[in-house]
């Protein structure tokens, strides 16, 4: 038995023992959340439009499952991280409102442009300005459509279609069931087709 | 769902896809942030470590405020209310008869004169 072979036996056993997470569970949860952190950052970010709260939510959901569900299988987690996220981002959505209705005099009437991200306006290579200024558009009229979602049927949009679960999974993540799952896609869908209509192709 | 729909869909997920570019900054604190969370995983949690300072708290708060508790900022003149209660606790609580307690003073007489002597 090799060096290797027998750390991997010791650290298999301690793990297993301790009800921790070996060495090659911590490589692949790493991998995972590689995977899913710049969607998860994303989507928060659309949803709360601050990127130090996007930061912020990620952060947390990326703590929380590691410290609560690292050591379940890893067909698991992208369920669980992105149920975590959806929550973190209807708890900021939940505190927005009361902080807005405690301090309404203060709430200044946010301005959709005016907190467009300037990463955004950089010009992508290859494309002519004026094809670059529609995909800008484009993509502040779908940020703002998926905002005026319902927050289950913008979830049911984003998990299932942008980051491409399958409904199960999408159920399990939303704490629904799949028939709740196409209900809320197929309204998500037809709200986004109506108020996208004459912005997308 | 038909075909330009789901050209429609498609071209709505790339859209989304593609705005998933980060600047260094935030690509940089979500990595530090995944390293955090890995680390986090590495070291199982320990809920039970918060009951140390809790208990701790608990204990002084206690301490703080029972009945009884000795004073926290040096002695302080005890109310005449306050002795007379103390003593008429230690009489309660003692093992001694009552017949102890009413021959005191006979017992306190023998005592001195037994130190004169």
């Amino acid at each position: 038995m090799t060096a290797l072979n027998a750390a991997v036996t010791v650290d298999a056993t301690l793990t297993s023992k301790l009800g921790g997470v070996s060495t090659a569970d911590l490589q692949s949860l790493d991998a995972f959340l590689a995977s899913v952190e710049r969607r998860a950052f994303r989507m928060a970010e659309v949803a709360t439009r601050d990127r130090d709260e996007a930061l912020d939510i990620v952060q947390d959901a990326m703590l929380q499952l590691s410290r609560r569900y690292a050591a379940r299988p890893a067909q698991e987690w992208p369920a669980l991280f992105y149920r975590i996220v959806e929550n973190r981002i209807r708890d900021w959505q939940r505190r927005q409102t009361v902080k807005n209705r405690l301090f309404f005099w203060r709430a200044p009437a946010r301005d959709e442009e005016e907190d467009e991200d300037p990463m955004a306006l950089v010009p992508e290579p290859g494309a002519g300005p004026q094809e670059e200024l529609q995909k800008v558009e484009q993509m502040r009229r779908l940020e703002q459509a998926l905002r005026s979602l319902p927050a289950r049927q913008r979830e049911a949009f984003e998990l299932r279609l942008w980051e491409g679960l399958s409904v199960e999974d999408t159920a399990r993540a939303m704490g629904c069931s799949d028939g709740s799952v196409k209900t809320h896609l197929h309204r998500a869908l037809a709200a986004l087709r109506q108020e996208l209509e004459g912005v997308w192709p | 769902m038909n075909n330009e729909q789901e050209e429609r869909l498609e071209a709505l997920r790339q859209a989304l896809r593609d705005s998933e570019r980060l600047d260094m900054v935030a690509a940089a604190k979500l990595r530090a942030a995944r390293a955090r969370a890995v680390d986090a995983a590495r070291r199982p949690a320990r809920p039970w470590l918060w009951a140390v300072p809790a208990a701790a708290t608990a204990v002084l708060v206690a301490a703080l405020w029972l009945p009884g508790a000795p004073p926290v900022t040096g002695p302080q003149p005890q109310a005449a209310g306050t002795a007379v209660a103390s003593e008429a606790l230690d009489v309660l609580t003692d093992e001694q008869s009552p017949d102890f307690y009413q021959d005191l003073e006979l017992y306190e007489w023998l005592d001195r004169e037994a130190g004169r002597a």
